[in-house]
């Protein structure tokens, strides 16, 4: 079979597609591990194109935000506070896109990870709606693993997501996630205090 | 013949270009209406009472919470009182508010405010029972003039080539500006 002049082909276009995904695939990899990024900190804001995002705060902390003390609860958690902004026309997809763009780079470059939960700063709730062009800020909640402290400074890559007026697929509109864009590097301190969004 | 096949070749072209886009094809079939007003789609009717804004709201205390709970906004808090009703089978009525300028708003998931089954987003509704209940949507309060409330069928976004009740909240500017100045800075809903 493999000297078929088709599955050949084939062969060939299946491994320039593995090598493409994999060069388009993330932070460390787009460009090689060593591409440099711009870095925003605290307060600056990151215009990346679906979403707006400004660093407000992190910690580590042994409860998650708003919960009390659980004794069977072990885990030691990575908070990162950010003033987000919908730059889209609906809140519909939002907060899908805040978990899929903005993660936690636990090596400061690569090993990226998308935030376990995201959680209303002011009330702790769940129920997160980003609307559009209204500031809300937002607890994303990462678990540590093992607990072991992370890497300081803490170092978040934000992915840029630009709208494409008809996807291949299925013609529709759509915000379509892109390449890295931005690196948050924020100290994890012990608490944070900025809250409101405004 | 070579002067035919270019015309058919170029009416081809514009017939292409002229074809509407595929959200344009299967864009919802919109129903208006007005506050005050039944409108009847096809598996559901919804019909708005009255219009309030909160800058927050104070709810029951939860079961692990000290005290009723303050639920505040970003923007500022508007209320749609309205009595919705599944026609055919039970289901989820949602609601959002679109902008002057095309913006949507998804109304506030039902835990947020926390009111029981009075919060009717995501909450899942009886067939031939006319309940009466809220929409609560957090919008920026120089986006409320010229604001629409719109309704659909399921829990998602609007069903394509489905209904979707339009509702004029008639706010033009003087309306907009005498709901604003109502605005209470903490409605209790307890």
């Amino acid at each position: 079979m493999s000297r078929h002049r088709g599955w050949r082909a084939v062969a060939a276009v299946g491994l320039l597609a593995v090598v493409m995904v994999a060069a388009l695939g993330g932070f460390g990899r787009h460009g090689g591990r060593n591409t440099v990024y711009p870095i925003a900190g605290v307060g600056q804001r990151v215009d990346a194109g679906a979403l707006a995002v400004t660093p407000l705060c992190a910690w580590v902390a042994s409860g998650k935000p708003g919960r009390l003390p659980n004794p069977f609860d072990k885990g030691r958690y990575l908070i990162l506070r950010l003033r987000v902004e919908n730059l889209t026309e609906s809140g519909a997809a939002a907060t899908a896109y805040l978990q899929d763009d903005v993660v936690w780079l636990a090596d400061g470059k690569t090993d990226q990870k998308e935030a376990a939960q995201l959680q209303r700063a002011d009330d702790h709730s769940f129920g997160v709606q980003l609307q559009p062009r209204l500031p809300t800020v937002v607890d994303l909640v990462w678990e540590l693993p093992g607990g072991v402290a992370p890497r300081q400074p803490a170092v978040w890559g934000v992915f840029r997501r630009e709208r494409v007026e008809r996807t291949y697929l299925t013609n529709e509109q759509a915000w379509v996630q892109g390449k890295p864009d931005t690196k948050l590097r924020l100290q994890a301190g012990d608490a944070c205090t900025q809250g409101r969004a405004s | 013949m070579l002067v035919a096949a270019v015309l058919v070749l170029a009416a081809v072209v514009w017939l292409r270009r002229a074809e509407p886009d595929y959200d344009a094809k299967v864009a919802p079939i919109v129903l208006p209406g007005a506050v005050g007003q039944r409108v009847q789609a096809r598996n559901f009717a919804v019909e708005v009472k009255k219009a309030k804004l909160a800058h927050a709201y104070l709810t029951k205390a939860g079961l692990f919470d000290a005290a009723p709970r303050t639920v505040a906004s970003d923007g500022i808090w508007m209320s749609l009182l309205v009595e919705a009703e599944p026609l055919d089978e039970p289901g989820f009525i949602s609601a959002q508010l679109r902008t002057r300028d095309g913006l949507i708003y998804r109304a506030s998931d039902h835990g947020r405010p926390e009111l029981g089954g009075s919060n009717f987003n995501g909450q899942e509704l009886l067939t031939g029972l006319r309940g009466t209940g809220a929409y609560f949507f957090d919008v920026p309060p120089d986006r409320l003039e010229g604001a629409h409330a719109q309704f659909y069928w399921g829990n998602v976004t609007p069903g394509q080539m489905d209904h979707l009740i339009d509702i004029d909240l008639g706010l033009d500017a003087a309306a907009t500006r005498k709901l604003l100045a109502g605005a209470t800075p903490t409605l209790d809903l307890r």
